[in-house]
């Protein structure tokens, strides 16, 4: 068998032998595809060899073949779009975490829009505004007389400006005609007391209205959740 | 993809399949592919892989007489198109190993690990199949 192979050059015959015992390396078998296919004049007892070499040399350089129009679609189809059928229950739990959001941020916003409503509702916070005009002693006959007696200026000092702060909403005109400094510190620990109190009861209000909206979007979603659950 | 898939399979059609396979096989463990080091290396294995699969699935329907006498079959001119022929009647194991060598360029252990045959399994498989298409050649040309 040897002897046979020494009318090859370089090695071929040797290459040959162990091509055909499933023994030669990648870049041997390279070797000899090279060679049979430069090679015109291969000896007769190789042609069915090098015909075999040929074929080979000529598949691997062949052009890629072009995939079907239609193979993109069938992954799609078969990938994308049956996963989102699967996946009902991932789509279910973020569209549910979005309406909690939903919810939540609904429930924050509202009582900062409703706060004018709050301050309208607080004539304890009224009182800061009031004058110390209008902090009159109970009068008697005489002075209603006497009051009857003089006139417009009186009338006018005697404007609630209270009234005027709720009615017209002008802090502007509040900040310049209501302002009063308290010099008694009595006083000034009463009015802290009352702002103090009515902060608190406003953000208690608000904490105890966010805390009920969750609860109830969180049960909703629970229920959504099961029911397409079970019906899977 | 489907360019090796062809080289393995050896026509159009499986090929596809065999590409769609691996495409949903890679979908189903898409969770997992984070901490694959070569995406490509990857889904390249599961491509040569499923198409294993599948020329195991398909035993040959062409008889290696039937491939040996063929009409009219001129392997000079014929050349790819006779040998493809040829390699499609081995059995499945020959065919399988001299596809990923001869066709898709991989070695004895790539194809070991990819088939799960032992290195001279491989090395057996890959003797038999070449020592029969040399012999179908001889055949053809006489």
């Amino acid at each position: 068998m040897t002897d046979r192979h020494d009318i090859l050059p370089d090695g071929i015959g040797r290459l040959l032998e162990l091509y055909y015992e499933g023994e030669t390396s990648p870049e041997q078998e390279d070797t000899l595809m090279d060679y049979f296919a430069a090679c015109e004049d291969v000896p007769e007892e190789y042609a069915a060899d090098a015909a075999m070499f040929r074929a080979l040399a000529e598949s691997r350089a062949g052009a890629l073949p072009t995939p079907p129009d239609d193979l993109e679609a069938r992954i799609v189809a078969r990938t994308c779009g049956r996963s989102s059928k699967m996946r009902l229950r991932d789509k279910l739990l973020i569209w549910g975490s979005a309406a909690v959001a939903a919810a939540v941020a609904a429930v924050l916003v509202l009582p900062l829009l409703s706060m004018p409503e709050l301050d309208t509702e607080a004539p304890v916070i009224a009182e800061v505004f009031e004058p110390e005009a209008a902090r009159v002693e109970p009068v008697s006959a005489q002075r209603v007389d006497e009051a009857v007696a003089a006139p417009p200026a009186i009338t006018e000092k005697k404007q609630p400006p209270m009234k005027r702060v709720a009615a017209e909403a002008e802090p502007q005109s509040v900040a310049d005609e209501s302002y009063a400094e308290v010099a008694d510190s009595a006083e000034a620990a009463r009015i802290a007391g009352d702002v103090m109190r009515l902060l608190h009861r406003t953000l208690a209000a608000s904490s105890a209205q966010v805390s009920r909206s969750s609860d109830l979007a969180m049960e909703s979603v629970d229920k959504a959740i099961d029911r397409t659950i079970s019906s899977l | 993809m489907y360019a090796v898939a062809v080289k393995i399979i050896g026509n159009a059609d499986d090929a596809s399949d065999v590409v769609q396979e691996a495409m949903e096989h890679l979908w189903e463990k898409r969770e997992l592919l984070d901490g694959v080091r070569s995406m490509e290396a990857y889904a390249m294995t599961v491509l040569r892989r499923c198409a294993i699969d599948a020329i195991r699935r398909d035993s040959p329907t062409v008889t290696l007489d039937a491939v040996a006498d063929p009409p009219s079959c001129d392997a000079a001119e014929d050349g790819v198109e006779a040998l493809m022929s040829i390699i499609d009647s081995l059995p499945p194991g020959q065919r399988t190993v001299i596809r990923l060598t001869a066709l898709d360029g991989r070695d004895v252990e790539e194809v070991a690990a990819l088939t799960g045959y032992t290195k001279d399994n491989v090395r057996q498989l890959l003797s038999l199949s070449r020592k029969k298409i040399k012999e179908i050649y001889t055949k053809l040309i006489k």
